[in-house]
């Protein structure tokens, strides 16, 4: 029988140092089930930028059904929440770093949002929520009058 | 679309002049499992269009390599960069090299690896006398 013990990672060190990190002292029943591959960090991975309109969340969600993702907006505050399956039987497995299972983000926003304006488009893995900031947000120029 | 069948390299992969805009450059999270048929590596890369993806395997060695969208500006907060995915593997040489096989779809890469006919567990029925 072949082994396919060969399938060997060339610059797996640093993975493998992160694992037996993981490992160590906490059971598998600890680990959070879908934050394994990610070392324990908030999931999904945000970015959070803004222009004078709108502020903008980039989040990193490969593989995740995006029909299914739930989002929600209340005043300054953004939710994501969703799932990623895995739904493979009948495998042996030789590697598992990709995550799986439910997650939940909060994200604090910087501006008051206009809840019924906020569009989200979901892309190569990426999903990016454009959330146009609410009129009271926004910067306004003032006019100086002349006496 | 973005799912379609990607180009297997043959020899080493060609680098890419944008590499020095790259910030960092990521070990991705994949799975690796085998069937009866072959085995199949799936990558996460997410922000990864499917132009900007080279796989390759030269000598057995099976390279990944990805850039991600371009950081539009600094921003309020980040969690990830301008990133680029690098990552080899050492392949068994039971698998069939020619017959390998990749599709890209939301930001997952999928590779197929076939098993060579060798190396496929056979069934043996055994007649009962």
């Amino acid at each position: 029988m072949a082994s396919w013990d060969l399938f060997r990672d060339m610059e797996s060190v640093t993975r493998d140092m992160d694992h037996l990190l993981r490992g160590f002292g906490l059971g598998r029943v600890l680990e959070p089930s879908f934050a394994t591959a990610l070392g324990g960090r908030s999931y999904p991975r945000i970015n959070l930028r803004e222009d004078a309109e709108n502020l903008y969340v980039d989040a990193q969600l490969p593989g995740v059904d995006a029909k299914a993702l739930e989002m929600t907006v209340l005043k300054n505050t953004l939710t994501l929440a969703g799932e990623r399956k895995n739904g493979l039987e009948n495998v042996s497995w030789h590697r598992r770093e990709r995550g799986t299972g439910r997650f939940l983000r909060t994200i604090d926003l910087t501006a008051d949002i206009d809840v019924d304006r906020v569009k989200a488009d979901y892309r190569d893995g990426v999903l990016t929520v454009t959330l146009p900031k609410a009129e009271a947000a926004k910067p306004r120029k003032i006019e100086i009058g002349r006496s | 679309m973005r799912d379609k069948e990607l180009t297997i390299n043959k020899g080493s992969v060609a680098t890419d002049a944008t590499h020095r805009k790259v910030e960092s450059w990521v070990t991705p999270a994949v799975d690796i499992y085998e069937t009866d048929e072959g085995l199949t590596l799936v990558a996460d890369l997410p922000g990864v269009p499917k132009d900007r993806l080279n796989i390759g395997i030269d000598k057995g060695v099976l390279t990944l390599e990805a850039l991600g969208p371009a950081a539009e500006d600094e921003g309020i907060y980040r969690e990830f960069g301008t990133t680029g995915y690098h990552r080899r593997f050492q392949l068994p040489d039971t698998l069939e090299f020619d017959k390998v096989a990749a599709e890209m779809k939301d930001g997952v890469l999928t590779v197929r690896m076939p098993k060579s006919a060798a190396a496929r567990p056979r069934r043996i029925e055994v007649t009962v006398h």
